[in-house]
C-alpha cells in the first residue's frame, strides 16, 4: 500500500450495490490501523514521522499481507454466494411441494397429463428408434455396413428380398471377396446347454467372415475366430444361462441333435445385426434346412435361405463392389433359368442387386405392418405429446390467472420479480418430476405392453424403452411445463397490479382467456384427428372379417405337413380314416394343399387345341378327393362338384374358380371347356364346375386362378406319377378347438411323432394374419383414448375456471332475469364454438394426412365419411359430458353467483 | 536485548480467538490485546491480518463494519459459534501440553 493515510477512499462502500468489493475493503481496513497506530506513537511521544516509519515498520509487508487476505475474502464470499443459494433453492422447494400439497387437483392433472405425453411417446418412439434408426451396437464402423437386396421381377410385380439361395451367395462372394459375409437370420431353436437342460435360443447361422466383417475379431473373448467352427454366444446368454462361466468355452452345446462347442463370447452388448436379438451364432457350413442334407440345400438354387451383408467405405466402391457382384448374380439367374425354363416369367425389368441400410426397418424393402404401425403410433404419440403440451400450458395459465392476484399483492409489496420467477419454476419443476417419475414406470409398463403386442415374435436385446429418447421426451415436457408457468409473471404487468388488486380482472386477463382457448382449439382438432385414425383402422378390421374367404372359417381344421415327404403322404389315408371316427367330425378329406397352406403350381396352361391360354397369371392347382369343397366350404356356383364317379378311367374333369374363369375365358361361358395343365400334350379336362374365389395365401390379397382337380384322375397324363396328397382338411359340426385335441392325438398315434404334421384349425390359422389389423386398432384406440382423456382434464378444466371467472357476470345476468337455460347456453356456446374450430382443423389435418394411413387401411377411404362424422359426434359428445359438470355447478349455485354479484 | 520470542505456527489463531472473547473487536485492537495480553511476542500486523481473514474464511469469526470510538469506519471482528468452540478446544489443548512441559521442566530430579 504506497499511499498515505490521508484520502481513504470510503466513498467506494456507498457506491456498492451489489456484493463487497474485496478490495477496497481490504485497503479500507489496512488504512484504518496505520492511522490508528500512528495516533498511538504520536500520544506516545513520538513525532509524525517517526511514528509512521514505526506503524509500518510492525505491519511488515502489506501487499503481501493484502493479497493473502484478498485470496481468503474471495473465497469465502464464494462459498457464501452457493451457501444461500442452496437455502433458498430448499426453501423454494420447501415452498412449492406445500403449494402442490394444497391444490391437489391441479397437480394430479399436469402430472396425469405430463405423465401420459412423456410416457407414450418414449415407449412408441423407443420401438421406431430401434427398428429404423439405431445402428446395430458394438459393431466397429456400423455406418458402413450394408445389406444386399435381391431383386427377382415377376410377372406384374417386383419383388424386393433380402434373402438369396446359397449358390447366389457364392457368385456373390466371389465378385466381392472378404467383404461380404452370408447369415441365416435369427430364429428360436431349442437348444441343449452343456450341464443338461434345454433353453429356448434365437440362433443365426453365420458365414466364417460374419464375426470379421463386423469387427468383432478382436472383441470376442478366446478362441480364434476367423476360423469360425464352433458357436459364439451373446454376453446376455453366457451370463443368464452358463452363469458367466469362462470354463464355458470349449464346452458343447446342442442343436438339432449336432453337438457345437462354444468357441467364444461375443462383446458385451452384441446382439447382431437384426431387430431380433440373436444369442448364439453357429456356423453357416453346419446348418441343415428341413430334411435336406448340407449338400442339397447349398446347391439349391430355388430357396433363399441367407442374407448378405457388405461392407463398403465410400460409396464410389459400394458402386464398384455392387456392379460387379450383379453380374455375377445375373448369371446365375440365367443358368438357373436355363435349367427350369418354366418356372419363372421374366419380366421388363431384369434381375438386380440392391444395396440397403443394414437396418432393415430403413428400406429398400416395404416395411411390414407391423412396423408401419409403430410409425402411424411415433405420429399418433407425438399428438398425444403436443395434445399433453397443450392442456399442461392452459392449466398453468388459468392457474395463473388464478395466483394473478396472489403475484400482484406479492409485487406490491416489494417481492423481487426473480424471486417470483423461481417460485414458479420450483413448482414447475415439482410437479414436472413428479410427472417424470409416474412417467418413467408408465414408459417401461407402455413399451413392454406394445412390444408385446406389435412385435411378439421378435426377441429384443434392448430395454423396452431407451434412455435418452426418455430424457428427451422429459426434457422437452419440462421445459414447456416450466415456460408455462412462467406465464403470471410474463402476464402481470405493472400496469394490471392496480387492476387486480381491486378485485376485478386485469387486462391480461382476456389474453389469458383467448391463449387458452386456442389451446383448447388445438386439443380438439388433435384429438378428433385421432377419433378419426381409431374409426378408419376399427372400420378396416371389420370390413376384414367380411372379406368373403371362400372357406368356412370356423369349421375347418387343417393336417398338413410342414414339408412334403412321401412317408407323411403313405399316413395321410389312415389319418384322415381315424379323423371321421372322432365325434363332431363330419368329413376327412385329403388333398395336395390345403387353405392357405401349399398349392402346385402350374408352369403353363393350354386349350383344346394345344395353345397357350394367355391372360392367365400364376396359375395354381390342386387336386383334390371329391367332397373336398364341401368340406372346406368352398360353394361350387355354377356346374356340379367332384362326386365318386370321377375316379381313373373316367372322364377327366376339373373345376375352375371363377378368377380363372375370367382369365382364360373372359364373357364366356367356362363349363365344358377344355384346358391341359403343365403340358400342351397333356390330357384334356373338362371343367364341369365353377367354384367361388377362395383365398389361397393371405386374407388380404387379389384373387388368384386355381384349378381344382381330381386326386383320384391323372389328370397330368398317364405316363405322369400320380400326385401324393400332403394335406387333410376336416370338417367339424361344432367348436373345433375340442376337435383339433384329439386330432392331434390321433397323428401323433399314427406317425409316432416322427414326421412333423400340423394340426391347426383355419382360425388359428389366420389368426397371425388378422393380428397386425387388431393390433393396431387397439393401439389406435388407446392413443385416441389417452388423448380424449388429457383433452377432456383440459377442457374441464378451463370451463370449470371459466364459470368461476365469470361467476360474477352471470350473477348479474341472472338477476336481470337471464333464464338458466340461457345461462348453460352461454357455458357451453363458448366452449362449443372453440370445439368446432378445433374440429374443422381436425378434419383438415385428417385430410391432408390420410395419405400416410393408407397402408393401415383396407377397403375404406380416408374420408369415409360415415367414420367422419361418426367421429365429430364423438368428440362433441365427449366435450359436452366434459362441460357438464361446470356448466350445473354455475345453474345451480346460483345464490352464490347472486352474493358475488352484491 | 533479546530479540521477542518468534511465535509457533497456529498459536496467532487461538490469540485471536481469545482476544475476540471478551466482545468484538477491530483489527488494530486486536493487535494490541494481544501484544499488551502476551507481553512477550511481537506479532507482525500484516500476519494478524492475514489470520483474521482466514479465521473469518473458517467461520470461526465473523467480520461486520462500523464505527470506532473515533467515528472511523472500522471492520469490527467477532467470535462465531464455532469459534467459541474451538477455542474451548485449543484452550484445553494447550494447557495440556503447557502442563506437561512445564512438568518436564520443573522437575528437580531425574524422572525414572
Amino acid at each position: 500500500m504506497t499511499r498515505a493515510a490521508g484520502g481513504p477512499r470510503s466513498w467506494r462502500r456507498y457506491l456498492r450495490f451489489w456484493g463487497s468489493d474485496i478490495d477496497a475493503d481490504v485497503e479500507l481496513e489496512f488504512l484504518f490501523h496505520l492511522e490508528a497506530e500512528i495516533v498511538r506513537l504520536i500520544e506516545a511521544g513520538y513525532s509524525r514521522s517517526e511514528a509512521e516509519r514505526r506503524a509500518r515498520q510492525s505491519f511488515g509487508d502489506i501487499e503481501a499481507a493484502a493479497r493473502l487476505c484478498r485470496r481468503s475474502d474471495r473465497r469465502r464470499l464464494h462459498r457464501e454466494r452457493w451457501t444461500e443459494r442452496m437455502h433458498l433453492a430448499r426453501h423454494e422447494l420447501r415452498l412449492a411441494l406445500r403449494r402442490v400439497a394444497l391444490h391437489p387437483g391441479y397437480a394430479t392433472a399436469v402430472v396425469v397429463t405430463l405423465a401420459i405425453g412423456i410416457g407414450a411417446n418414449a415407449a412408441v418412439l423407443s420401438i421406431v428408434d430401434y427398428a429404423f434408426l439405431r445402428l446395430p451396437a458394438a459393431v466397429r464402423d456400423a455406418g458402413e455396413i450394408r445389406r444386399l437386396y435381391a431383386l427377382r421381377p415377376r410377372v406384374g410385380e417386383s419383388d424386393i428380398r433380402p434373402d438369396f439361395t446359397y449358390p447366389e451367395w457364392r457368385d456373390i462372394r466371389h465378385a466381392t471377396g472378404a467383404i461380404a459375409a452370408a447369415y441365416v437370420p435369427p430364429s428360436t431353436a431349442s437348444l441343449t446347454l452343456p450341464e443338461g437342460g434345454s433353453a429356448p435360443a434365437v440362433v443365426s447361422w453365420v458365414d466364417s467372415s460374419f464375426a470379421t466383417l463386423l469387427g468383432l475379431d478382436n472383441a470376442i473373448s478366446a478362441g480364434d475366430t476367423r476360423v469360425l467352427a464352433g458357436a459364439v454366444i451373446s454376453h446376455r446368454f453366457w451370463k443368464s444361462h452358463l452363469g458367466g462361466d469362462p470354463a464355458a468355452i470349449g464346452k458343447a452345446l446342442r442343436i438339432d441333435g449336432a453337438m457345437i462347442p462354444i468357441q467364444g463370447i461375443a462383446p458385451d452388448g452384441f446382439t447382431g445385426i437384426d431387430l431380433a436379438a440373436a444369442d448364439v451364432w453357429l456356423p453357416l457350413q453346419r446348418y441343415i434346412v428341413g430334411s435336406q442334407s448340407r449338400q442339397e440345400w447349398r446347391e439349391n438354387r430355388a430357396q433363399p435361405i441367407v442374407q448378405v451383408i457388405l461392407r463398403v467405405g465410400s460409396s464410389a466402391d459400394e458402386q464398384r463392389i455392387v456392379r460387379a457382384a450383379e453380374t455375377e448374380f445375373r448369371r446365375g439367374r440365367a443358368a438357373y433359368r436355363e435349367m427350369f425354363p418354366r418356372r419363372e416369367v421374366v419380366g421388363s425389368v431384369g434381375d438386380g442387386l440392391i444395396v440397403g441400410s443394414v437396418v432393415a426397418g430403413r428400406g429398400p424393402m416395404q416395411v411390414s405392418q407391423e412396423l408401419s404401425i409403430a410409425l402411424a403410433l411415433a405420429g399418433l404419440a407425438l399428438m398425444v405429446f403436443v395434445v399433453a403440451c397443450a392442456n399442461v400450458s392452459s392449466l398453468c395459465l388459468a392457474r395463473a390467472s388464478q395466483r394473478e392476484r396472489e403475484t400482484a399483492v406479492r409485487m406490491t409489496l416489494g417481492a423481487d420479480r426473480m424471486h417470483l420467477v423461481a417460485q414458479l419454476v420450483a413448482e414447475a419443476l415439482v410437479v414436472s418430476a413428479i410427472a417424470v417419475a409416474v412417467a418413467t414406470i408408465g414408459a417401461a409398463w407402455l413399451g413392454t405392453a406394445l412390444r408385446r403386442l406389435l412385435l411378439p415374435q421378435i426377441e429384443f436385446g434392448h430395454p423396452p424403452v431407451d434412455a435418452r429418447v426418455f430424457g428427451a421426451m422429459a426434457c422437452l415436457a419440462l421445459a414447456g411445463n416450466v415456460a408455462a408457468a412462467l406465464a403470471p409473471i410474463r402476464l402481470t404487468r405493472m400496469s394490471d397490479v392496480t387492476a387486480s388488486l381491486k378485485g376485478g380482472s386485469s387486462s391480461a386477463a382476456p389474453e389469458m382467456t383467448r391463449a387458452r382457448m386456442i389451446f383448447l382449439s388445438v386439443q380438439a382438432a388433435l384429438c378428433l384427428v385421432l377419433v378419426i385414425g381409431t374409426g378408419l383402422v376399427g372400420r378396416s378390421v371389420l370390413q376384414l372379417r367380411r372379406v368373403p374367404l371362400g372357406y368356412d372359417v370356423a369349421r375347418v381344421v387343417t393336417i398338413s405337413a410342414r414339408s412334403f415327404s412321401s412317408t407323411q403322404a403313405a399316413m395321410l389315408p389312415d389319418i384322415a380314416r381315424d379323423a371321421r371316427a372322432i365325434a363332431g367330425v363330419r368329413a376327412a378329406r385329403m388333398a395336395t394343399g390345403s387353405p392357405f397352406g401349399t398349392l402346385s403350381g402350374a408352369s403353363g396352361v393350354f386349350d383344346a387345341l394345344g395353345t397357350p391360354i394367355t391372360g392367365v397369371r400364376r396359375l395354381s392347382y390342386i387336386a383334390v378327393d371329391p367332397g373336398y369343397l364341401r368340406t372346406v366350404g368352398t360353394h361350387v356356383t355354377s356346374g356340379r362338384s367332384f362326386s365318386d364317379d370321377d375316379r381313373a378311367g373316367s372322364r377327366l374333369v376339373a373345376i375352375v374358380n371363377r378368377e380363372l374363369a375370367r382369365q382364360a375365358w373372359p364373357g364366356q361361358e367356362p363349363l365344358g371347356k377344355c384346358l391341359r395343365l403343365e403340358q400342351s400334350t397333356a390330357p384334356c379336362l373338362a371343367v364341369v364346375g365353377v367354384a367361388e374365389n377362395a383365398h389361397t395365401h393371405r386374407i388380404v390379397e387379389n384373387a388368384r386362378p386355381v384349378v381344382y382337380v381330381s386326386l383320384q384322375q391323372p389328370f397330368l397324363g398317364p405316363d405322369r406319377p400320380p400326385m401324393q396328397p400332403s394335406a387333410v382338411v376336416v370338417r367339424v359340426a361344432r367348436d373345433p378347438l375340442a376337435v383339433v385335441q384329439q386330432l392331434r392325438s390321433v397323428v401323433s398315434k399314427r406317425t409316432a411323432g416322427s414326421a412333423p404334421l400340423e394340426v391347426k384349425s383355419l382360425s388359428e390359422l389366420l389368426a397371425p394374419q388378422y393380428a397386425p389389423w387388431y393390433r393396431g386398432a387397439v393401439l389406435f384406440g388407446l392413443f385416441a383414448a389417452m388423448a380424449l382423456v388429457v383433452a377432456l382434464t383440459g377442457l374441464y378444466g378451463i370451463l370449470a375456471y371459466n364459470v368461476e371467472v365469470r361467476s360474477r357476470e352471470l350473477g348479474v345476468r341472472m338477476a336481470l332475469g337471464a333464464s338458466r337455460i340461457r345461462v348453460a347456453r352461454l357455458i357451453l356456446g363458448d366452449a362449443m364454438r372453440h370445439i368446432a374450430v378445433g374440429a374443422v382443423a381436425g378434419l383438415m389435418i385428417a385430410g391432408l394426412g390420410a395419405k400416410l394411413l393408407r397402408p393401415l387401411l383396407y377397403e375404406v377411404s380416408p374420408h369415409d365419411p360415415a367414420v367422419l362424422a361418426g367421429s365429430v359426434a364423438i368428440l362433441f359428445l365427449t366435450a359436452i359430458v366434459a362441460c357438464m359438470v361446470p356448466t350445473i355447478r354455475a345453474v345451480r349455485d346460483t345464490l352464490r353467483a347472486l352474493l358475488h354479484a352484491v | 536485548m533479546a530479540s521477542p520470542p518468534e511465535i509457533l505456527q497456529g498459536t496467532l489463531d487461538v490469540l485471536i480467538l481469545k482476544a475476540l472473547s471478551w466482545g468484538p473487536l477491530h483489527g488494530h485492537a486486536v493487535s494490541r490485546v494481544i501484544r499488551s495480553g502476551t507481553g512477550t511476542f511481537e506479532v507482525l500486523d500484516g500476519s494478524l491480518y492475514a489470520a483474521l481473514h482466514r479465521l473469518e474464511e473458517r467461520g470461526w469469526i465473523a467480520g461486520e463494519w462500523g464505527l470506532s470510538d473515533k467515528g472511523k469506519a472500522a471492520k469490527f471482528y467477532r467470535l462465531s459459534a464455532i469459534g467459541r468452540r474451538t477455542l474451548r478446544q485449543e484452550a484445553e489443548a494447550w494447557e495440556t501440553y503447557a502442563a506437561a512441559v512445564m512438568r518436564m521442566l520443573a522437575a528437580k530430579v531425574q524422572p525414572t
